[in-house]
């Protein structure tokens, strides 16, 4: 989750900007199959798990890669992966932590030296 | 096999535009970019591909647009471009240039990423490029517009044209082509988008962006090849073995 702003959003303003893309680009027949689920969402570090049905998958990805903002603000909401587990989404996320804090560490000691 | 985003604009008067974009691709993820320059009649410098190259550890490839208003505009703009490791794209909304671009061995990519170009598309010129081994391109970024009623007619077109390229079996890439920052989507996130909305097969969408796109700078490779005559004809001196 990429946004143009600091600004800080809500879940709910999320999960309304995808249920609308779904309803504007696939209708209420595909909307009632995904059955959308948001697992988890750090507005800190910039990503989510979303749940849906593994037969709506492409339609969720579609959905949010057509997201081009909320309330005004410029938002990118890109596909980072896909896994039939959440077990695996989880591994997945705590190594995409470590290596962001590995990264700002990098960042510190550069400016300290 | 990683995606190419297959058309990122950027202004070579501004690198700070071209550093933000190209570091934007890397926050995406994007790994393959093929990025024009546009330099509105001005010349480039030597090292400005250097530089951008220098910025990410993203592959980046180059593609020149030729923009003629008339056949004889399109034949004086070929004159001498056969060895540009660019990739050359003719865009142009008028069927006879089309053709002769089609035609013409130097020509990798016709585009038909504008609305105007997009609806004069036709099976001539799918057949022409299927028999030259060039490619047809097509855009999204037409279908990610804040008008409603722009947008439905964007996708209609853009749906139509896809659609008798896919029927021809042409071959064909599908790129970003988007202008805004905030506009630029992963690859991926694209496939998904012309898999649900424009009615092509996962496989299809992957290879547009791909295999489609690798084959293209293949072609891009043997044209500058002198000994390549045509695919599967290539002159190899005595003794010499074929790689």
């Amino acid at each position: 989750m990429i946004s143009e702003h600091s600004k800080p959003f809500n879940k709910q303003e999320i999960l309304n900007s995808i249920w609308a893309s779904l309803w504007k680009y696939f209708g209420l027949k595909e909307a009632s199959r995904v059955g959308l689920w948001m697992v988890d969402i750090n507005f800190l570090e910039g990503f989510g798990i979303i749940k849906c049905s593994h037969h709506t998958k492409e339609i969720v990805i579609s959905a949010l890669t057509l997201i081009t903002e909320i309330s005004g603000n410029k938002i990118v909401f890109s596909p980072i992966k896909t896994s039939g587990t959440i077990r695996s989404i989880q591994i997945t996320k705590n190594l995409l932590l470590d290596k962001n804090k590995k990264n700002i560490k990098d960042i510190q000691i550069m400016k300290i030296s | 096999m990683s995606y190419f985003e297959s058309r990122l604009r950027v202004n070579i008067n501004n690198f700070n535009e071209i550093e933000r974009k190209l570091c934007f691709c890397k926050l995406l993820g994007i790994q393959n970019v093929i990025v024009e320059l546009e330099n509105n009649g001005k010349k480039i410098q030597p090292d400005l591909k250097k530089r951008i190259e220098e910025i990410t550890n993203i592959n980046v490839k180059y593609r020149t647009n030729l923009i003629p208003k008339n056949l004889e505009s399109l034949i004086k703009k070929l004159k001498g471009i056969g060895q540009s490791s660019n990739i050359i794209v003719v865009e142009s909304a008028d069927k006879k240039i089309q053709i002769q671009a089609a035609k013409d061995s130097r020509v990798d990519v016709i585009s038909f990423s504008g609305q105007i170009a997009l609806k004069t598309i036709f099976p001539g010129v799918i057949s022409l490029t299927k028999q030259n081994q060039s490619f047809i391109e097509f855009s999204l970024a037409s279908i990610m517009v804040k008008n409603k009623s722009l947008q439905s007619k964007n996708l209609r077109n853009l749906y139509r044209g896809v659609q008798l390229a896919n029927n021809l079996k042409a071959n064909y890439i599908i790129s970003g082509n988007f202008d805004d920052l905030y506009s630029i989507r992963h690859p991926r996130a694209l496939i998904s988008v012309c898999h649900t909305l424009l009615g092509i097969s996962l496989l299809q969408a992957k290879n547009c962006f791909s295999k489609n796109v690798v084959s293209l700078l293949n072609r891009v490779q043997m044209r500058q090849d002198r000994n390549f005559i045509e695919s599967g004809v290539k002159l190899i001196n005595r003794g010499e073995k074929e790689s």
